[in-house]
């Protein structure tokens, strides 16, 4: 492969850092009317009344909205398939906020200043309600955060609003309790994981204009621009065609941008003033006012027998999806569908949870999205299990874990929101991960730990992930390519590059098909006037979904070219050979470049495009296995991860450095999910984590070694051998820090984040004092 | 943010201590970095930047700082480098990154009287006297034990030259957070030992102090001893970075690391 | 107010208010290539160069900066190109957001201190925060552009 499984230098890096304009706030029109939210002091709140007149007299504010002035009419801000597996239980502006943070009313006006004054000259009157801050009293609580009756769920969720329940679900394979008494070994653990916070660098923006035909063109923020159009023109009555979505560079996403934030006000604002407006979120309203990670309470029964055979998994999910679901049923079904599996030869298998709302910030799509969830409280319950059973915990994953070609029942019955799709794992490189990694980590000579010193631990854990590549039968991607005189192209995708680099991807595997370099396509991404469908940049679907439709429309492509090369030489195809430049037939050949500029200019003139489309059939899920190596103050409690080892079977890696920036960039996340992001709130439900002082990210200095290495993998389902590489990286680092700590401290942490503090006091704990 | 009606820069002390005692509302500014954290009014802001304090002038005993002198200049100065052995160049150095110290100033770090100040933890336990304006010199030790809020504009930073040795341990979730606790220890003839990030502000710890300077001959008996001090004399408290029970432990553990360090160099 | 200063080079003159921070002023005159990320001063995606030094243009009043030098990304084209080779080589420009501040830090490091030890990078560059990358490619590139460290 001449492009593809290449180091090629992404197509917009240079431009972006030499400070061409190219994010959302960097292109909005001159003179936009600054929009600002009003938004709520209170958890749990009803509005008794609202009045707007002051600050709608106020010079320079052109509209004021509250709940009295949008359409009523119930949608999910969540980027998802249609129809949504979220509840529609969101309002433009409602009556009731659910947050502190919730919207309570819009302001568009001149300048920054004039809206904040408006802002504050709006009276509101609050009945203020009790709040649920604790996701287990939530069920049944006396308090109904969604007590509207005109929601509703799409298809059937298991939505019951009345007892605080966004979404539930069971299911089961064969009987647990009954294999649980055929076992001689049996574990059962409860953990916790806590609400992450995406922090990506670029807060959430959006900007509106009316064009000169009159439509609604929006820049955002967005790594959904096409479900973003139709779920404005569904609640805003406007005719869909009257809506534009582009999406341009964005600043970082990892979820946090998979849903509306902004773009339902700019919307409004643009189409009743006939003004451009914009509205960027400040650090505080990212952190107060979009999204978190699920924070889970998972408990993980396992069943085994002496001789290691693993024979029953049961495991229980409550999720806090905050105040409003949209992506309360999906996140907690992955964190099952994309975990459990990893364990295939079990008997029976037990999964069922709820998902319920609290007046906490909205929870959302994470990178991960509920398998890191899941996998921590699976790879630490399978150390425990190893402990019990006196197994080496490798020896007791390879016993059991999955193989190629190998499959799991859990793939037929759960995908995200509904069905599954049955699949072998025709690529499955689990094996040659833990290989390489114990490896690579230096396993042998520290497991379980090394004392370095009276008051220093070396110690060593790891665990096992896998994830998906799309979303079968619902996930959609497609691309068109067009030919240039000069013998270039264009490829238009609706896929979302979020800085994954997608668009570099995708220009690599066309240049690949059409035996070119990356260079001659030139690549527009993500306007839903300009650029064929695509569902978007979540569940790890571009370079699996997006990118097989690229091969699809370049090979059809190839064939035109090669046609067209047939009938100016007037041979038959086969007998042309094309070598990306020049098509040659034996005594006769004509270059590209004269080719194209003869059929724009000269003869026989056309314009060749192709477009294809492509859904997945099967989701193959990426592997790896993370090994962890710290340090450990056993008078303190502080550690460092001095070594994370990453060992990854995503088919081919068809850029062989942004791959590899996917992982590292997604275990960097996992780390700080591990060490100590924790978004934390006050007992009246304020968040205290709502900036980047109160609310830290991993930096340079807290990072020390790490090796990421791509197993020998491919997978032919995908483009040139390719599985999905997005979210893999970001499973592992939870349960690999909790087993080394464990290793090197006896200490088993059950709740993130592993601070030193909660290693230092088990240890006292321990130790009896 | 801060909203400011005016902006001056006085030519003299004189025009700017005036200008500053015309208004509760007027201030000095100082780096800018903690402008974002306050939405307060202010009527004029005051810049001094005509009035050339930002200068690090080095004599025969004393050094002495100019309040505007930005943090990363210290840092890299060569007398603040070999200071205690490096001890208070690493407590500026650890304050969040380059930028942030390019722009925020001593005079403003000494000012907020920040609970969690590295900076102020490591110079309680070295000799350090303000100088103000209108004429006054305080020792930083009586300025921070000072409740009202004071009026006279501070304009130089004095420290007292040492051949002593320091320790410095920030301890904190990641590299820029602020910190859970500071410990400093110092020895030059006699030792000092400061905490702060308790989470209360930085304070000299006297019967610690006190026990090691009586100490005959410090051995890991005295020192463990001392430790306990520590633990009894220090109020420590929770809050949303770590618990005091957690910073009992640092501080305990920290402060007996410090002393042996700082012995090892000494021998 | 007006304020005299030079921006990339070129003298120019911005009308400011007293509380206008620098980050605002550039943005309201097209430099986009300054980004914000933050309201606390925190996350270095601002930074530009004041002087030659590295400061957060989000916490410099515009009206402090009389006669002094600015530059940004736009003024010293050739040589943020070169970084930016050097990231692309390494796959260390994710989405971008923290690079040109990021590039200018590390402008400002090659001229104050040529050959840094490892840890001299990371103390320099630990103000400019990242949620994509990892840090470790963008390491690679800065050595790189540093011509390897002693």
């Amino acid at each position: 492969m001449k492009v593809v499984n290449q180091k090629i230098p992404s197509v917009d890096g240079k431009g972006i850092m030499m400070g061409r304009p190219a994010f959302t706030d960097d292109l909005s029109a001159p003179d936009s009317l600054i929009i600002k939210i009003l938004r709520s002091p209170f958890a749990f709140a009803r509005i008794k009344s609202i009045h707007t007149e002051e600050a709608q007299k106020l010079k320079g504010v052109e509209l004021v909205l509250t709940h009295h002035d949008v359409p009523r009419a119930a949608f999910t801000r969540a980027g998802q398939g249609y129809p949504e597996p979220s509840p529609h239980d969101k309002f433009i502006l409602d009556e009731y906020v659910r947050y502190v943070g919730d919207e309570v009313a819009c302001v568009a006006a001149v300048d920054d200043e004039t809206a904040e004054k408006a802002l504050s000259l709006i009276k509101v009157d609050y009945e203020i309600l009790e709040p649920i801050l604790d996701f287990e009293k939530a069920i049944d609580h006396p308090s109904v955060i969604h007590p509207e009756k005109d929601i509703c769920e799409m298809f059937p969720i298991g939505f019951e609003p009345k007892r605080n329940i966004a979404a539930s679900y069971h299911m089961h394979i064969n009987n647990v309790d009954e294999t649980f008494a055929s076992c001689d070994v049996i574990i059962d653990e409860v953990f916790y994981t806590q609400a992450q916070a995406h922090a990506m660098m670029e807060p959430h923006a959006v900007n509106a204009r009316l064009d000169y035909q009159n439509r609604l063109t929006l820049y955002s923020t967005t790594q959904t621009p096409f479900h973003v159009r139709r779920i404005l023109s569904q609640t805003l009555g406007i005719p869909i065609s009257k809506i534009r979505v582009i999406k341009p560079r964005v600043g970082g996403g990892f979820g946090g941008k998979q849903a509306l934030h902004g773009e339902m006000f700019a919307a409004l604002v643009t189409w009743r003033t006939k003004k451009p407006s914009k509205l960027v979120y400040t650090r505080k309203e990212v952190y107060e006012s979009t999204y978190t990670r699920h924070p889970m309470r998972i408990t993980m029964k396992i069943g085994a027998n002496f001789d290691g055979a693993i024979k029953a998994i049961d495991c229980h999910v409550l999720s806090d999806t905050g105040a409003y679901g949209e992506h309360a049923l999906t996140v907690f079904m992955v964190t099952g569908s994309k975990v459990l599996p990893l364990y295939n030869k079990v008997e029976s298998v037990r999964f069922d949870g709820q998902v319920v709302y609290t007046n906490h910030v909205s929870a959302g799509a994470f990178r991960g999205y509920g398998a890191i969830q899941g996998n921590f409280a699976l790879e630490s319950a399978i150390d425990i299990l190893a402990e019990k059973l006196k197994m080496d915990p490798i020896t007791l994953r390879r016993m059991n874990m999955m193989k190629e070609n190998e499959t799991s029942p859990i793939f037929k019955i759960m995908g995200e929101g509904t069905e599954g799709t049955a699949m072998n794992m025709d690529t499955c490189k689990l094996d040659a991960c833990i290989d390489q990694g114990l490896d690579l980590i230096g396993w042998s000579k520290t497991y379980p730990k090394i004392q370095m010193s009276p008051t220093k631990v070396k110690a060593v854990g790891m665990a096992i992930a896998m994830q998906g590549s799309g979303i079968p039968y619902i996930d959609m991607g497609a691309a068109t390519i067009k030919l240039n005189d000069d013998g270039f192209y264009n490829l238009m995708v609706g896929a979302t590059d979020i800085g994954q680099g997608s668009d570099t991807v995708l220009a690599q595997i066309a240049a690949e098909t059409l035996m070119t370099t990356v260079d001659k396509i030139i690549v527009y991404s993500s306007d839903t006037d300009l650029t064929p469908f695509d569902t978007g940049a979540y569940a790890s679907s571009t370079t699996y979904i997006s990118g097989n439709a690229v091969l699809k429309a370049s090979h059809q492509m190839k064939d035109l070219l090669i046609a067209e090369a047939a009938r100016i030489l007037d041979v038959k195809p086969e007998d042309i050979d094309f070598d990306g430049m020049m098509f040659d037939a034996d005594d006769q050949k004509i270059s590209l470049k004269d080719l194209s500029n003869q059929i724009t200019y000269n003869h026989e003139q056309k314009q060749l495009t192709t477009t294809a489309s492509y859904v997945g059939h099967k989701s193959p899920p990426p592997f790896m296995a993370g090994f962890c190596e710290v340090e450990v103050d056993i008078e303190t409690g502080e550690y460092d991860i001095t070594h994370y080892v990453s060992v990854v079977d995503c088919g081919t890696p068809l850029n062989v450095k942004l791959a590899q920036g996917q992982i590292e960039g997604a275990i960097v996340q996992g780390i700080g999910m591990a060490k100590f992001e924790d978004v934390k709130y006050t007992k009246k439900g304020h968040l205290v984590s709502n900036s980047f002082v109160n609310y830290r990210i991993p930096t340079a200095k807290d990072i020390k070694k790490m090796t990421t290495v791509f197993v020998d993998s491919y997978e032919t389902s995908g483009p040139y051998g390719a599985k999905s590489v997005g979210e893999i990286g970001i499973d592992t680092p939870p349960a690999a820090v909790a087993n080394a700590i464990y290793h090197a401290t006896g200490v088993r942490i059950h709740t993130l984040p592993i601070t030193p503090e909660k290693i230092i006091l088990g240890l006292k704990q321990r130790k009896g004092e | 943010m801060m909203d400011i009606k005016h902006y001056v820069k006085p030519a003299s002390l004189e025009e700017a201590y005036s200008t500053l005692s015309s208004s509760k509302k007027n201030t000095i500014l100082g780096g800018g970095v903690w402008m974002k954290y306050t939405k307060s009014q202010v009527d004029t802001m005051i810049d001094l930047s005509l009035l050339h304090l930002d200068q690090i002038d080095v004599g025969k005993d004393h050094i002495v700082i100019g309040a505007q002198t930005q943090l990363r200049d210290l840092e890299v100065h060569p007398s603040i480098v070999s200071l205690g052995g490096g001890f208070l160049s690493q407590a500026i150095g650890s304050i969040v990154g380059v930028a942030f110290r390019n722009l925020a100033t001593i005079g403003g770090s000494i000012i907020g009287k920040y609970p969690f100040s590295d900076l102020v933890t490591v110079m309680l336990c070295l000799e350090v006297k303000l100088r103000f304006f209108p004429e006054e010199e305080m020792s930083l030790h009586d300025f921070l034990d000072q409740k009202e809020k004071h009026h006279a504009i501070l304009t130089h930073i004095v420290i007292r030259k040492t051949n002593g040795m320091g320790y410095f341990k920030k301890v904190s979730n990641t590299s820029l957070d602020f910190s859970i606790l500071n410990v400093a220890c110092f020895y030059e003839g006699e030792w000092k030992i400061a905490i702060g990030s308790r989470p209360g502000k930085p304070m000299l710890a006297w019967d610690a102090m006190h026990a090691l300077n009586q100490a005959k001959h410090v051995d890991q008996h005295v020192i463990e001893s001392v430790g306990h001090i520590i633990i009894q004399t220090i109020p420590f408290a929770d809050d949303e970075r770590g618990s005091k029970a957690y910073r009992e432990i640092l501080a305990k553990t920290y402060v007996m690391r410090g002393i042996k360090e700082v012995m090892s160099h000494e021998s | 107010m007006k304020v005299n200063f030079i921006l990339n080079h070129h003298e120019v003159s911005y009308e400011v208010s007293p509380s206008e921070v620098l980050l605002e002023s550039l943005r309201k005159h097209h430099i986009v290539s300054v980004k914000r990320g933050c309201d606390t001063s925190t996350c270095g995606v601002c930074t530009v160069l004041l002087n030659g030094k590295p400061v957060l243009s989000c916490s410099v009043l515009t009206a402090s900066i009389e006669g002094k030098h600015v530059i940004t990304v736009d003024g010293i084209p050739d040589e943020i190109e070169k970084i930016a080779s050097y990231f692309g080589e390494e796959g260390a420009d994710q989405c971008g957001f923290c690079n040109a501040g990021l590039a200018l830090t590390i402008y400002a490091l090659k001229n104050e201190n040529p050959h840094p030890t490892d840890d001299e990078i990371k103390h320099y560059v630990v103000g400019n925060l990242c949620r994509c990358s990892g840090y470790q490619a963008q390491f690679l590139a800065i050595k790189h552009y540093l011509g390897g460290a002693k």
